[in-house]
């Protein structure tokens, strides 16, 4: 089975402390999300779990061994990365989708699966910069399944996408998730209700709490977790349909 | 729709053919009267002296020279601007020709004027000051992990080679001899190339392809963000300052043949980028092409525009290269909207 | 040709007609310049401009410096300030506190004046004043006769306008175009330029040179004379500080330095020899500048004999035997000489034929073919190359220079530079090219 822990993590940019001797345990396969208002630090805590930024406090292991011990290489075939911005590169779908298969220098392996499972047949040939957003997406997820690894870290991947795609994209996540760990780092509450088994909520350099989606939406900690303010809060709770009562 | 789906041999058919052309033409044309027929004849093996020693000795090794520094320059421009991801990027931008200027000015104080396996000492000279001007820009930048920001290279370069100017103009001012012979060589170009230059340059060409090629993939994935190339195991801090010594490296002893040349780092893998797309591979071989075919035909332009004697190849190529360089500016400003 | 008449006028306007025009009541001098050439020449560059408050020295580019001092009249009598006015117009002017006594030099001419007393000498002939000399707002007044008597020049007075023509020993337009004027004979002089230097050693004035560029290397003394910076960015500051009486400029200054230096009030010849009579006018009018003429026109005969000489074996070389030369100044590229320039005009003073003639641009950069086809009869090396570089080059064996040996290495400075050693030059090349008798 795999792994990720975290125990008592600190990170800071200069003087500026991010995260705060951060812990934060994942054993089972599963779409996980870490949610967190915009600078709280999620994006900072996948760039050191991928090795690009370092960690000097706290321990991390992936699959139960230590990160610090892991080549690039190895990091390479252990964990899959998606970052938030999507790249802007007239490379063919195919030429993408076979990336997955770089860290492990073998050509070809399993892309035609992925493009059958991904319905991308029609279009392998054509150009990234000529698809729409959601279908972009479905090519850079179609990299994650080639590269099929153990854990899958993804940010906000549900940026910019319209309700179709992000269903589609939502349904890959689960798809993932039952092979991987699919740890995803967002904002958006109502995908993160769909999508995820776990929510953990990044506040304060801390993982503040830890539950399923439903509990931590209605539990009143996210108000504080999101900043929403007093006057905001009722149409906070209209606009995400949580009944505060129940 | 726009397509990438361009089968790499439909693009070398034309290409090569070009090649060829310019190829003869360089071979046919000159001051001295050798029509096509006498070309093949001298190239079968026939012909009468005079026409063998101007095909064979003069006007092969001269295409041959601006065949090999053209596709260098396309390569290591390639290189450059993949690394920065900045199509604006030539190859001296880190200031591999003030090193060799410098290097020139050093070689003219030393009183050097013979030769070493053909190639002028002098030349050495200059491809060493590069050598080192490289390698001690990758050695500062790694002293202080400053691989991860490319705009610290950047800087790097651009400061070293202003005070590698800074020293030359103070060797140039304070002896005449180099104020007239440092001018002269900035003229060089192809006028005298002879077979071992081109001999030299086989190498550092063969060798930078067979590198890109390998790597091709890399630079691929490198392409879209560090991040990405970093997740996906690309160890930056090593990949970034390879590729700047083979780019610079490469560039460096083209100067050593051909002295500096504007635009042609510049403009060619903009031109290869339209036919061929961004994938590296196919881009790089096109490219290479490119290179090979655009500079012996500048090459032949600057010996041919006045009878019986030459335009330096830079005023040629800026000439052309200039006007592109513009509408490429325009063309990325626009495209930023 | 050189006896430009400068008329300095000085008009004066009497105070009642200035009341018309002015209400205020003081007196008002204007005194301004008026030009009279002779009909040869044009107008000077100097112009001294005279008004209420003060006087300017004006050049005609406008550039114009005021001197710090008030001209006036009494009884009658024209008074002008004695140091200003002499050293304005390039005298010298000492004052010696123990007797009072004022020594005025002006070229040859020499005068001599003292303090409290009414008289003066100039030039041997005393002068006698209204009354004694004196020191008004600490400038020695001066009776505008006695000052003409010294110049040798020529004192007109009418009514209210005093004016003197005095004579210049140097006044020519340089290659600039510029008047360069000179009063007196200049013994402090800066050459900028390595074959002006040659120029004033080969008519002996070599000890007044006070300055040099950091290029002139010819006689060997001149290397041992204080250097100014190179002739493209000479330090302006130092040429300053050793106040030069004028600066002999060749080829390739800068004209920005050029006008500052004017700017500075200094003096300044510039010039631009293309051809070997170019070099005799230069010669001449260093000579003449620096007062050597006999000197420069002995050594233009000399040059002049050296050159005729061969022009006349020259003559009697039909255009058959002539030969075919290839000069090259550079080798990595191959550069030649084109037409305008000192090399080419050698090679045909030598008889012989420049196969670079016909090329575009000074400097025209050459390819082998080009050669080769032209077959020359005989190669010049003139910076880079060796004998055996040549030789090895490809195709070159067919040359009819390379089969016969006739490849030379020279000194470029006596084919390009263009000092009196160009004679050299030319006699070299006639031997290259045909031998010695």
């Amino acid at each position: 089975m795999h792994s990720i822990n975290i125990k008592g993590l600190c990170f800071s940019y200069g003087k500026n402390n991010v995260l705060n001797n951060l812990d934060l345990e994942i054993k089972e396969n599963g779409v996980y999300c870490l949610i967190g208002k915009n600078g709280s630090g999620k994006t900072t805590l996948l760039k050191i779990l991928i090795k690009f930024l370092p960690h000097k406090n706290g321990s991390i292991s992936i699959n139960e061994k230590d990160l610090t011990l892991f080549t690039l290489k190895e990091i390479s075939q252990t964990i899959g990365f998606l970052e938030s911005e999507m790249p802007n590169i007239p490379l063919s779908i195919e030429e993408i989708i076979s990336w997955g298969n770089f860290p492990f220098e073998k050509a070809d392996r399993q892309i035609q699966d992925v493009v059958n499972e991904l319905h991308l047949e029609n279009m392998k040939d054509k150009n990234f910069l000529s698809l729409s957003t959601g279908e972009r997406k479905r090519v850079l997820l179609g990299r994650i399944f080639a590269q099929s690894p153990d854990i899958v870290l993804i940010d906000e991947p549900f940026n910019f996408l319209d309700p179709k795609y992000k269903i589609e994209v939502s349904l890959l996540l689960k798809k993932l998730g039952e092979k991987s760990i699919v740890f995803i780092a967002t904002h958006d509450i109502e995908a993160v209700q769909f999508v995820s088994e776990k929510v953990f909520v990044l506040s304060n350099g801390k993982i503040q709490l830890e539950d399923t989606p439903e509990k931590v939406i209605k539990s009143s900690f996210i108000n504080k977790a999101f900043d929403i303010p007093k006057s905001l809060r009722k149409k906070f709770e209209q606009f995400y349909h949580i009944d505060a009562n129940s | 729709m726009e397509t990438t789906n361009n089968k790499l041999k439909f693009l070398l058919i034309p290409l090569i053919f070009i090649f060829a052309v310019i190829f003869l033409l360089s071979l046919s044309v000159g001051d001295i009267n050798t029509p096509l027929k006498t070309v093949f004849k001298v190239l079968t093996g026939n012909g009468d002296a005079l026409s063998r020693s101007v095909i064979i000795q003069i006007r092969l090794p001269r295409f041959l020279a601006a065949a090999a520094v053209g596709s260098m320059l396309a390569i290591a421009g390639l290189i450059m601007q993949t690394i920065f991801r900045n199509p604006l990027v030539d190859p001296y931008f880190l200031g591999i020709s003030s090193a060799a200027e410098l290097g020139i000015s050093v070689a003219i104080m030393l009183g050097v004027s013979s030769t070493l396996f053909g190639i002028s000492i002098m030349s050495i000279i200059a491809f060493s000051f590069s050598v080192i001007l490289i390698f001690g820009i990758v050695k500062i930048a790694r002293l202080k992990n400053f691989l991860e920001s490319k705009i610290a290279i950047v800087l790097l370069g651009i400061a070293i080679s202003y005070m590698l100017s800074a020293v030359n103009n103070f060797l140039i001012f304070y002896k005449k001899d180099i104020f007239i012979k440092s001018t002269f060589w900035a003229l060089k170009g192809f006028n005298t190339a002879n077979i071992s230059e081109f001999l030299f340059a086989v190498p550092f060409l063969v060798a930078g392809l067979i590198y890109i090629l390998f790597n091709a993939k890399k630079m691929n994935i490198y392409l879209s963000s560090d991040l990405t190339a970093h997740s996906l195991g690309i160890n930056l801090s090593k990949f970034v300052p390879l590729m700047l010594a083979v780019s610079a490296l490469i560039a460096a002893a083209s100067v050593m043949i051909a002295g500096s040349i504007s635009f042609i780092g510049l403009f060619t893998p903009h031109i290869g980028r339209l036919i061929a797309g961004e994938e590296r591979k196919k881009l790089t071989i096109v490219t290479l092409l490119l290179g090979a075919t655009l500079l012996p035909a500048f090459d032949l332009i600057s010996r041919t525009v006045l009878p019986s004697q030459e335009i330096p190849i830079n005023i040629i190529t800026a000439l052309i290269g200039a006007p592109f360089f513009i509408y490429l500016f325009f063309r990325s400003k626009n495209a930023q909207h | 040709m050189f006896e430009i008449r400068m008329k300095l006028a000085i008009i004066l306007l009497k105070e009642t007609h200035m009341k018309a025009i002015k209400k205020s009541v003081f007196v008002i001098l204007i005194i301004s310049i008026i030009f009279i050439s002779l009909p040869t020449t044009s107008t000077s560059n100097y112009q001294f401009d005279y008004s209420t408050d003060s006087i300017y020295i004006r050049d005609t580019l406008n550039n114009n410096f005021m001197l710090p001092y008030k001209p006036f009249i009494k009884n009658n009598v024209f008074l002008i300030p004695l140091r200003a006015t002499v050293e304005s117009a390039g005298g010298i002017v000492e004052y010696n506190k123990e007797d009072r006594s004022i020594l005025l030099k002006y070229g040859n001419r020499t005068g001599k004046l003292t303090l409290g007393k009414n008289t003066g000498i100039a030039e041997n002939k005393t002068f006698i004043f209204a009354e004694k000399l004196f020191v008004i707002n600490g400038r020695t007044a001066i009776d505008i006769r006695y000052v003409a008597l010294l110049v040798n020049g020529i004192l007109n007075q009418k009514n209210n306008s005093c004016s003197i023509t005095f004579y210049p020993i140097f006044n020519e337009k340089d290659a600039l175009h510029h008047n360069t004027t000179l009063y007196t004979e200049p013994h402090r002089i800066i050459s900028l330029g390595a074959n002006i230097t040659e120029i004033l050693y080969a008519i002996g004035v070599d000890d007044k040179i006070i300055g040099v560029s950091n290029f002139s290397d010819y006689p060997k003394d001149a290397k041992n004379k204080t250097q100014v910076g190179g002739f493209f960015n000479p330090s302006i500051e130092k040429i300053f500080a050793l106040s030069p009486d004028i600066i002999l400029i060749a080829r390739g200054t800068p004209l920005s330095v050029i006008d500052k230096l004017r700017a500075l009030g200094l003096k300044i010849y510039t010039s631009d020899p293309h051809t070997i009579d170019d070099i005799y006018t230069l010669i001449l009018a260093v000579g003449n500048i620096t007062g050597n003429m006999e000197e420069s026109i002995n050594l233009i005969k000399k040059l002049r004999g050296i050159e005729n000489n061969i022009t006349d074996k020259v003559k009697n070389i039909p255009k058959a035997n002539k030969k075919k030369i290839y000069v090259e100044i550079w080798n990595n590229p191959q550069i030649s000489v084109g037409e305008d320039t000192f090399v080419n005009a050698l090679i045909e003073g030598a008889g012989g034929i420049n196969i670079t003639k016909n090329l575009k641009g000074d400097w025209p950069i050459v390819n082998s073919e080009y050669i080769i086809k032209e077959n020359p009869d005989t190669i010049i090396l003139l910076y880079a190359s060796t004998k055996t570089d040549i030789e090895k080059r490809p195709g070159w064996s067919e040359i009819n220079a390379v089969k016969n040996g006739e490849i030379y290495i020279e000194d470029p400075d006596i084919f390009e530079r263009p000092s009196p050693r160009i004679l050299n030059g030319l006699t070299r090349l006639y031997e290259i090219l045909y031998g010695n008798d």
